[in-house]
């Protein structure tokens, strides 16, 4: 959707006496020119503004994505950015004909961050149906509801036990700052839950602050090591991720600083790519030989997860299960990440919605399901997105992108620059600076634990005592494309 | 020497596996008589102590290791010494596909042939293969080095970003992105020395070729 960007002339030019203007960057701290801020120039990450005659102006407004960074930012409060709707070309709207021009004048794909951004039937298709006489509801002020669970105890000695259903999922550090993943991990431990270290290895900040820890497995074994997999409170081997479905990770040289090189194993400054395979998981066998051999490694101690893009849901999970996994995540095509292809992102893969109930009912015809834990994954965003996906049949769910909202993210969806201006998706120290990792840990924290308690309230008014007690019974589709697509009836009649 | 012999006759690949990790802190040297080509043997072993195969190993032997000197007296299956981070695994006989496959450190040495794909996504380390090694070898590589002393297949350092493959014998093609380059004389030095350290006789270092890759940043980035 294209966006208005105004800044108003008179409001960007009042109290520039202000404090902290340069904490958000003009990239000049010289107190005799502060005067004239920059900050919505400096700041805005798609280079909307141009700067006329002193003076910013958004100029470049198809360029605008609707991150209102800059308005965020800007210590007048002079810009406004509003959505317009779309015009009445239908197929040719204003962002097409954008794309078209620009891959005729630089003859390549679009390369971005985060994942679909196109409307695909989700969790807001759904609802939760209350208890009213038949079964009566359960007093939320009064009365407790359980949220804890227990994933991966079919073959691990010991598997996570954590206070919610809500984990963090699987983001670089490379991709991301180390701040930011010192951040996530002190909201992890906070909440009482898990995070991941992502494809590049384990800072020794992250697992020092982490109380529970997932060590990822994924096709380019960046800093894998005994030492690595031994730390991990479980192993995700990662088959995919579900933002770029049938491709490899890759973190470009200009991210590869020092202490990514050092905390990968690679030299500074080089290419990190990963295979689009594992180059020996080729097939069934050798996925439950590859789930061995990390047992072996681990002394069967620690779970095994087995991480896929929704594609053939069904077949990969049922793979999955036979082959020894504890627990399978199945990552929609609403999964994020910091860089690939749109094309990919748009037009690949399986909504979350949809891959969770595949999932659920392959484990099910396996008789696997009470064994395998399954972990849901894509899009995830507030307590009622948990409770449908665990109404769905998940018993936890991951959430990314979300996370990073609560550190400070606005979705602008340029992570793969290096250039992030919250100091979340990029190396440079400048920028890092901006990312108090404490505070933000807290902030991680209180959205999990609120996302929690919300799912909680959607759970008590449908009559159950405990999180994991939604089944798909309690759930109606406001939508025919979402009951089709998990079979959830309709509300109303009931009928598809 | 202080050494601890297993029977693995009877043994499961677990078994056999925490019998080394209990033993390796206490003893100088660990046997495991009748491996029996089983998988995943000595996997993950991180103390400095030698560990003695009598016989075959299956796939994945003396994968995830950091330390230990691992010989095999017989033959081992694919992915034999996989993602070592330090030590060595020597294989006396032949070995399967994706021998040394993404070590970053020390050193993979088999005797005879190996199959395809040796030291795929290697960061680096070395690797040594005394006989033929298959198509692919080196795929992905991003670093170390391999060294044949026989015939390579197809493709030879097909993707390769960084590290250097030495071919004594016949180069079937070369992958994508990957060139044959001169020789220098510190090459020849650096080949020869390893060589003698694993006992290798090479009467002339000259005929080795030396193939590395074209550009460092074949994909993105120009």
């Amino acid at each position: 959707m294209p966006y208005r960007v105004e800044r108003n002339p008179d409001l960007c030019k009042k109290n520039f006496g202000r404090p902290g203007c340069c904490w958000y960057l003009c990239d000049d701290r010289d107190e005799k020119i502060c005067g004239r801020c920059f900050s919505c120039f400096n700041n805005c990450p798609h280079g909307v503004y141009e700067i006329i005659q002193g003076d910013p102006y958004p100029l470049n407004q198809e360029k605008c994505v609707g991150c209102r960074i800059c308005l965020e930012m800007c210590p007048n409060r002079a810009i406004e950015v509003n959505a317009i709707p779309e015009d009445a070309r239908q197929g040719w709207g204003f962002p097409d004909i954008v794309e078209i021009v620009r891959q005729s004048q630089t003859a390549s794909y679009k390369l971005r961050s985060t994942g679909a951004l196109r409307r695909i039937p989700d969790f807001d298709d759904l609802v939760v149906i209350p208890a009213q006489v038949s079964r009566p509801p359960i007093d939320k002020y009064r009365e407790p509801c359980g949220t804890d669970v227990v994933l991966g105890d079919r073959f691990a000695e010991n598997p996570l036990k954590i206070d919610t259903p809500i984990m963090i999922g699987a983001m670089s550090f490379g991709a991301l700052s180390k701040e930011a993943k010192m951040a996530l991990a002190i909201g992890s431990s906070l909440a009482g839950t898990v995070t991941n270290t992502g494809e590049g290895g384990m800072l020794p900040e992250e697992r020092e602050l982490a109380d529970k820890l997932i060590a990822q497995y994924a096709s380019g074994r960046f800093g894998v090591s005994a030492d690595y997999l031994k730390k991990g409170d479980a192993i995700e081997i990662k088959i995919g991720q579900g933002a770029k479905s049938g491709m490899g990770g890759h973190l470009l040289g200009e991210k590869v600083t020092a202490e990514v090189s050092r905390i990968r194993n690679i030299p500074e400054g080089s290419d990190a790519l990963s295979p689009a395979r594992h180059m020996d998981i080729v097939g069934p066998e050798d996925l439950s030989m590859k789930i061995s051999q990390l047992r072996e490694i681990t002394d069967w101690k620690v779970p095994i997860m087995v991480k896929f893009a929704s594609g053939k849901v069904a077949s990969d999970v049922k793979i999955a299960a036979k082959g020894g996994a504890d627990i399978i995540v199945v990552d929609g095509m609403q999964g994020g990440t910091g860089a690939g292809p749109e094309v990919i992102m748009e037009h690949s893969g399986i909504p979350s919605v949809a891959s969770i109930v595949e999932a659920d009912m392959a484990l099910k015809e396996i008789g696997l399901r009470d064994q395998v834990s399954l972990v849901a994954a894509g899009g995830v965003r507030s307590g009622a997105d948990l409770a449908k996906a665990i109404a769905l049949g998940a018993d936890a769910v991951y959430i990314a992108t979300a996370a990073l909202i609560s550190i400070g993210c606005r979705v602008c969806q340029m992570c793969y620059t290096g250039t992030c201006r919250k100091g979340i998706a990029t190396q440079d120290l400048s920028l890092r600076h901006r990312l108090d990792y404490k505070e933000m840990g807290k902030n991680v924290a209180n959205y999990i634990n609120t996302m929690t308690d919300e799912a909680c309230m959607l759970v008590q008014q449908a009559g159950n005592t405990h999180i994991t007690k939604l089944e798909k019974e309690n759930l109606r589709s406001l939508t025919l494309e979402a009951s089709a697509l998990t079979g959830v009836p309709m509300a109303g009649v009931g009928r598809i | 020497m202080e050494v601890f012999e297993i029977d693995a006759e009877k043994l499961t690949p677990r078994e056999v596996n925490s019998q080394i990790k209990s033993a390796a802190d206490e003893y100088d040297k660990i046997i495991i008589r009748n491996p029996n080509a089983n998988h995943y043997l000595a996997a993950g072993v991180t103390e400095d102590v030698e560990i003695e195969f009598d016989g075959s190993v299956g796939y994945f032997g003396g994968c995830m290791c950091d330390g230990p000197k691992i010989t095999i007296n017989g033959n081992a299956g694919w992915f034999v010494g996989d993602n070592l981070t330090g030590g060595e695994v020597i294989v006396e006989g032949t070995a399967g596909d994706g021998a040394g496959q993404g070590i970053y450190d020390g050193t993979v040495v088999v005797k005879e042939s190996v199959g395809s794909r040796t030291g795929e996504i290697m960061k680096n380390g070395t690797i040594i293969i005394g006989g033929n090694s298959g198509f692919m070898t080196g795929i992905f590589m991003m670093g170390g080095r391999i060294i044949i002393l026989g015939d390579v297949g197809d493709d030879v350092a097909e993707s390769i970003i960084r590290g250097v493959v030495y071919v004594r014998g016949k180069i079937k093609s070369l992958g994508n992105n990957a060139k044959i380059e001169e020789m220098t004389f510190e090459d020849s030095l650096e080949v020869e020395e390893i060589l003698s350290k694993y006992e290798f006789e090479v009467d002339d270092i000259s005929q080795f070729k030396k193939i590395v890759p074209e550009s460092t940043r074949p994909f993105y980035g120009h």
